[in-house]
């Protein structure tokens, strides 16, 4: 369910929103639009413990909505509606990835498109220290013909367009040489659909292939994927009918919204709260 | 020269229009059932009474007044408390019988100003209007509002009308026009 105002008139009033939404959570209250509010005084991130079966989101409001967080082996969907700012899509993804970061655990990122390395250590670095970064962060980047890429958080991709087999084998390589480095935790992986989608267009029924290989890899070794799909891409469809777990971002006027398919939750407005020293995602129910 | 404003009392809609509801205004409510109309109504004249000092008188005519006093310490306002402080009147028009539209109105005006309230609702305009012969007559009615109550006693009025489910438009297509300020609440659902 979701509740909208609209301010047909008001006399002497310039109006530049005229539909607002609102929840009768607790009273009356115009949700605000989306922003992003950084921390004035950045601290440490301060890890959300695991409980026997889930992943901590990093965020516990997030954790009660899904129930505990993300079951041990999940690959999760979150699916981005068009509009959609990807500050919200950082404010999801980011308390995870400090969660396992601060935990001495692997994380894995191919980004989504748009999105250099160097923007994701720089969202993290505030956060947690550059050592734990530079020995459990590896981000896969294409390889580019001209400049070095020597920074030790990155994986390089030398398959090519193409060549699907030779990045899988790497990115496979990556996650065992990750979970050596930490003594064998489990490992985040973080994907964007929409470089899967641009990277290996040619080779759509590998790249399935490749998603049904991770997802049964990802449960097999108790590990957590978070898969990042933008509208319109063709290969969430099929990857949404193999995996347990889709979560959707929506945007309405301005204001950012989130809620669950699978597991099925209410309706939640998303904002942006800097107070704990980090972007943290507020949730507000929709009632 | 800049409206004076009063505000409403709904967390983060005054950011939005300059401020708050020009003084001595009429404001239409207006949604189907189950939209938030009540709450937010209430809320005004409660956030009014307690914030600001402004005396309200809060009419129902679609409730019992228990109901919605019970109702609404749900949402952490306490009317029975306001209403012993003398900052408050909630008027239960549903049990008055045998009375005309023109005396409830009486009533209602006569309460408002010997309280001198800044703040009046009527909930609903919908239940009154149903007891007119004639159009002719919550025209009347309307004007009977606006001129004693919004401009002589600056007194800021909310009046909510309820909008059928499958219903288009608002009410009887009167009030849209004497209304200084319309807000239309609305609940749908998302495609999942």
């Amino acid at each position: 369910m979701i509740r909208e105002l609209e301010i047909l008139k008001l006399r002497g009033t310039r109006i530049q929103y005229p539909t607002l939404h609102f929840t009768l959570e607790g009273g009356f209250h115009i949700l605000s639009r989306f922003s992003v509010l950084k921390p004035e005084n950045p601290q440490m991130w301060k890890p959300i413990p695991d409980s026997e079966t889930h992943f901590s989101t990093g965020n516990e409001e997030l954790d009660r909505v899904l129930g505990g967080g993300f079951e041990r082996g999940s690959y999760v969907i979150l699916e981005v509606d068009t509009n959609v700012p990807p500050e919200a899509i950082r404010l999801f993804e980011l308390p995870l990835i400090l969660n396992f970061l601060s935990q001495n655990r692997g994380v894995a990122i191919l980004p989504t498109g748009g999105t250099s390395s160097s923007d994701i250590v720089d969202m993290i670095q505030p956060y947690v220290e550059l050592t734990i970064i530079k020995r459990n962060l590896r981000i896969y980047e294409e390889v580019k013909p001209t400049i070095e890429q020597f920074a030790p958080y990155i994986a390089l991709m030398r398959g090519g367009a193409t060549n699907l087999e030779r990045d899988a084998a790497a990115w496979a390589q990556v996650q065992i040489d990750l979970r050596k480095a930490t003594g064998g935790q489990p490992i985040l992986t973080v994907v964007g659909y929409d470089t899967y989608e641009s990277r290996y267009a040619e080779a759509p029924e590998k790249l399935f292939s490749e998603i049904g290989v991770q997802i049964t890899e990802c449960k097999a070794q108790g590990n957590l994927t978070l898969a990042i799909a933008r509208p319109g891409l063709r290969i969430t469809q099929r990857a949404l009918n193999m995996v347990e777990r889709h979560l959707r971002l929506i945007e309405r006027d301005g204001c950012v919204f989130f809620y669950g398919i699978k597991p099925r939750t209410g309706l939640h407005h998303v904002s942006c709260s800097p107070t704990k020293g980090w972007p943290h995602m507020k949730l507000t129910p929709i009632v | 020269m800049d409206l004076e404003r009063v505000p409403s009392g709904i967390d983060g809609l005054d950011a939005v229009i300059e401020g708050g509801f020009p003084r001595g205004s009429l404001i239409l409510v207006a949604g189907n059932p189950g939209t938030g109309k009540t709450i937010f109504s209430a809320q005004f004249l409660y956030r009014g009474a307690v914030d600001h000092a402004e005396n309200g008188v809060y009419v129902t005519l679609a409730e019992r007044k228990k109901d919605f006093i019970e109702y609404m310490r749900r949402f952490g306002m306490d009317f029975e408390e306001l209403e012993k402080t003398g900052r408050v009147r909630v008027l239960d028009m549903l049990t008055v019988k045998d009375a005309s539209v023109s005396d409830v109105l009486n009533m209602i005006v006569e309460e408002a100003l010997s309280l001198r309230a800044k703040r009046l609702v009527i909930n609903s305009f919908s239940t009154l209007a149903q007891a007119f012969k004639e159009k002719i007559e919550a025209r009347i009615m309307l004007h009977t509002i606006v001129g004693k109550m919004v401009k002589s006693a600056g007194c800021t009025t909310i009046l909510i009308v309820e909008i059928p489910y499958g219903k288009e438009g608002m009410g009887l297509g009167i009030e849209e026009f004497v209304a200084d300020g319309i807000f239309l609440l609305k609940r749908g659902e998302i495609n999942r």
